[in-house]
C-alpha cells in the first residue's frame, strides 16, 4: 500500500483497476515511400480522417445529450480542423513532395502550424492549439488502426493513471467503464478538469511520480479520494473497506443535494439564514443556482489571475466575468473580493520580491495598493459592472483603517477617469471587508465606522489567531476552530457588526462544517458564504436547528479552556454530532 | 474576381468562434474565397488558415471571392464582418 497526496480537483471516491494511457503522440518514424506506394499513403491518410471524423462526431453527438451543447462544442473546432481542406492539403503534398509516411507528414504539417500560433501576439486568437493536437492523435491512432473504444475491454471499474489528459479523452473515457483520473501533471482550472467535474467522476492531478510507481505493478488497484487529494495504490483490504463505506455515503448524500436545494435556509424557530456560494471559477457559476445559494458570498478574484497567469487580466476580462456573477446572484448580490495574491498563493506576475514569511508580508490588501497600475485595472472594471445589479467589493486582510480609506479614494480617482471617458458607472456600490487578522477582529467597532459589511475569514483567522499553519504536521493538531478564543472573537466581530448596523457572513471552510452549524448561529451569524454544492445539505442542517438557546450555549462555551471542553460541553447538548460531518 | 476593404470591428477579432462562423459562411460558396491581411492571404474556409493569420480588432483585411456566386459570397462574408459576428460588441 502507498499513498500519494496530490491536488483534488474533482470530488468523490473511485475505486477501480488502474489503467495506464500515454497521451503523447505516439513515437512517429520517418519512414521514406517509394514513389509507387505515395498514392496509396494519401489513400491512407484520407480514410483515416474520415473515421475521425466519424468518430469525434458520435462522440460530438453523445456529449450533447448527456452533458448539453455548451460542452460539446468543444468538439467544433476539431470538426472544422478535420474538414479544413487546406490543411488536409498541406499533409498530402508533404506525402507526395517528401515521399513519407502520413505520420510524420501529418505531426511536421501541424508542428509549423503550431509554430505560427505560437507566433500570435494576442492571448485569446492563441488558444487554439489544444485543439490542433488533439485532432492529429486522434487521426494518428486511426492510422495505425486503433480503435477509440479499445478501453471497453477491460472488465469492471478502471481508473485511468495519465500524465494528462485531453478534454475529448476525458468525455471519452468518462463515459466508459472510468470511474476515476489520477493526473500526473494538470491543475484545476483546465478543461479536463472542469469535464471531471461536470461528469461528477472523481479526478486527482498533481501526482507526480505516479506513472513511474506504477510501472512496476502492472495490476494495481487504486482508490482515489477527489475530494481530498489523495491517491492509494494498492489499498489493503482494511483501507478498501473503509473507502467503500464512505463511498456509499458520499452517493447518498450526493443523490439528496439536488432534491433538497428548494428548501428554505429556515431554523425550527424560523430564523432566515442566508446560504451564500463561494466562487473561484467561472465554470462554477451556474453552480450559484442549480444549488439553490442565495447569491456570491465570494468571489475570490486572484483566481482570475492565476488562470490567465503568465499575462494580466484586461480590464473587459474583468467587467465580463464580474457582470456574470452579478447575473448569477441576482435578486441577490455577488461579493467580489480584490484580489488576494500573496501568501500561499502565486503571485509572481505582481510580486518581484520573494519573502522570508510570506504569510506575515505583502499579501492582501497590502499588495494590492502596493501595484496601483495592476490594481487601477480591476477597480475600473468594478465600478463598470456595478451597474449590472448588487455588485459588492470587499477587500482582503485589512488591518488598519487607512487601507480602507486608501482603497476610496483610488475608487475616486477611478471614477473621475470613466465619467472623463464617457464610460457607465456606479460608485455607490457596497464596500466590505475580510476580517480575517485578530487585529481586525478587535477593533471591528472602529472598522464598522468605515465599511458596509464585514465578511469574517475563518481560515485565516484560525491560523493567524492560534499561531498554527496546519499544512504543518507538526502542529496540524492544533489547529482547532473550535478554539475559545476563536469564539471570542467570533462573538465580538458580530456584536461589533451588529451595534454599528453593518451586515455581517461568514465565508471560511468552518461554514460548511455542519458541527460549526449551531456555533455560529450561536454567535449571532444569519449569513454563510461555501462551495455551491455545499449548501443543498447545510440548508437541512439549518432546517434541525432552534437557535433559542444557542446564544447561551455559546456563551459558555467561550469561557471554557479547551477546545476539547468546548466539544464534550456541546456533545452533552447533542449539538457536536450532525451526519455528514467533515470536522477534524 | 472582386474584392472589397474591411476593418474587423469585433471586440476578440477573428478568434476561434469567429473564425468557425467565417468558414461555414465561406463554405456554403462555390467560389474561392481569400482572406488577405499585409502580405499574408489564407483561404477563407480553412479554419487554420484564418486563426494563423492572427486578425485582433482593428485589422484590416481585403475579402477576394472569384467564381459564379462570387457576388454572393463577397456580400455573405462582408455582412459577417461588419455585422460583429453577431456578437454583442
Amino acid at each position: 500500500m502507498e499513498e500519494m497526496q496530490g491536488l483534488g480537483v474533482s470530488g468523490g471516491i473511485a475505486i477501480g483497476k488502474v489503467v495506464c494511457i500515454s497521451t503523447q503522440i505516439f513515437d512517429i518514424y520517418q519512414i521514406p515511400l517509394p514513389p509507387s506506394e505515395v498514392d496509396r499513403e494519401v489513400e491512407r491518410f484520407h480514410a483515416a480522417v474520415q473515421r475521425t471524423r466519424e468518430d469525434l462526431g458520435r462522440m460530438q453527438q453523445r456529449v450533447r445529450s448527456e452533458l448539453g451543447s455548451d460542452l460539446a462544442g468543444i468538439f467544433d473546432a476539431q470538426n472544422l480542423v478535420l474538414a479544413d481542406g487546406a490543411f488536409l492539403d498541406l499533409v498530402v503534398r508533404r506525402i507526395r513532395g517528401e515521399h513519407v509516411n502520413a505520420e510524420w507528414a501529418l505531426q511536421e504539417t501541424a508542428q509549423e502550424i503550431q509554430a505560427r500560433f505560437d507566433a500570435i501576439d494576442t492571448d485569446h486568437l492563441r488558444e487554439r492549439s489544444q485543439d490542433l493536437r488533439d485532432v492529429c492523435r486522434h487521426v494518428v491512432r486511426s492510422l495505425r488502426g486503433l480503435h477509440l473504444h479499445a478501453l471497453s475491454e477491460v472488465s469492471g471499474d478502471v481508473v485511468i493513471v495519465a500524465d494528462d489528459l485531453t478534454p475529448s479523452d476525458a468525455v471519452r473515457l468518462g463515459r466508459e467503464n472510468v470511474v476515476g483520473f489520477a493526473i500526473e501533471h494538470g491543475s484545476r482550472t483546465s478543461h479536463t478538469t472542469i469535464i471531471a467535474r461536470s461528469l461528477n467522476i472523481p479526478a486527482v492531478a498533481g501526482l507526480n511520480g505516479i506513472n513511474h510507481r506504477l510501472a512496476e505493478h502492472p495490476e494495481a488497484m487504486i482508490i482515489l479520494d477527489g475530494t481530498n487529494g489523495l491517491a492509494i495504490l494498492n489499498p489493503d483490504a482494511d483501507t478498501l473497506a473503509r473507502f467503500r463505506r464512505r463511498r456509499i455515503e458520499m452517493e447518498r448524500q450526493e443523490e439528496q443535494l439536488l432534491a433538497e436545494r428548494e428548501l428554505r435556509p429556515e431554523t425550527l424557530d424560523g430564523e432566515e439564514v442566508r446560504l451564500m456560494a463561494n466562487i473561484d471559477l467561472p465554470e462554477e457559476i451556474d453552480d450559484v443556482r442549480r444549488y439553490g445559494a442565495n447569491g456570491v458570498g465570494l468571489y475570490r478574484s486572484e483566481f482570475l489571475y492565476i488562470e490567465k497567469s503568465p499575462d494580466l487580466p484586461t480590464e473587459e476580462e474583468h467587467v465580463e466575468l464580474y457582470r456574470s456573477l452579478v447575473e448569477a446572484a441576482a435578486p441577490y448580490p455577488a461579493v467580489i473580493r480584490t484580489y488576494d495574491l500573496g501568501g500561499r498563493k502565486i503571485a509572481r506576475e505582481i510580486m518581484e520580491t520573494r519573502e522570508e514569511n510570506p504569510v506575515l508580508g505583502l499579501r492582501g490588501i497590502r499588495l494590492t495598493l502596493a501595484r496601483p497600475d495592476v490594481f487601477k485595472t480591476q477597480i475600473r472594471a468594478l465600478l463598470r459592472a456595478a451597474v449590472f445589479g448588487d455588485l459588492r467589493v470587499m477587500l482582503p486582510l485589512v488591518t488598519i483603517p487607512e487601507e480602507i480609506q486608501e482603497f476610496q479614494s483610488r475608487v475616486d480617482a477611478a471614477a473621475q477617469e470613466l465619467v472623463r471617458e464617457g464610460l457607465e458607472m456606479r460608485r455607490d456600490f457596497k464596500l466590505g471587508i475580510m476580517i480575517e487578522v485578530p487585529a481586525s477582529a478587535l477593533i471591528s467597532d472602529l472598522l464598522a465606522k468605515e465599511v458596509d459589511f464585514f465578511s469574517i475569514g475563518t481560515n485565516d483567522l484560525i491560523q493567524y489567531a492560534l499561531a498554527v499553519d496546519r499544512n504543518n504536521e507538526h502542529v496540524a493538531g492544533l489547529y482547532r476552530p473550535l478554539h475559545p478564543a476563536m469564539l471570542r472573537m467570533l462573538r465580538l466581530v458580530v456584536k461589533n457588526a451588529r451595534e454599528a448596523g453593518i451586515e455581517v457572513s461568514l465565508c471560511g471552510e468552518m461554514a460548511a462544517d455542519h458541527r460549526m452549524t449551531p456555533i455560529l448561529l450561536g454567535c449571532g451569524l444569519r449569513t454563510l458564504s461555501l462551495a455551491p454544492r455545499q449548501v443543498p445539505s447545510l440548508k437541512r442542517r439549518v432546517r434541525e436547528l432552534d437557535t433559542r438557546p444557542l446564544a447561551e450555549i455559546v456563551k459558555n462555551c467561550s469561557d471554557m479552556p479547551t477546545a476539547a471542553n468546548v466539544r464534550e460541553y456541546l456533545q452533552e447538548h447533542g449539538l457536536a454530532d450532525a451526519p455528514g460531518t467533515r470536522f477534524t | 474576381m472582386i474584392e472589397s476593404k474591411l476593418q474587423i470591428i469585433n471586440r476578440l477579432g477573428l478568434h476561434a468562434r469567429a473564425a468557425a462562423k467565417l468558414v461555414h459562411t465561406a463554405a456554403a460558396f462555390e467560389s474561392q474565397v481569400t482572406l488577405v491581411k499585409g502580405d499574408e492571404q489564407v483561404d477563407a474556409k480553412s479554419i487554420l488558415g484564418i486563426l494563423q493569420l492572427g486578425a485582433p480588432q482593428g485589422s484590416q483585411v481585403s475579402i477576394r471571392c472569384e467564381g459564379k456566386d462570387q457576388e454572393a459570397a463577397l456580400a455573405a462574408v462582408t455582412e459577417l464582418i461588419t455585422g460583429r459576428f453577431g456578437e454583442d460588441d
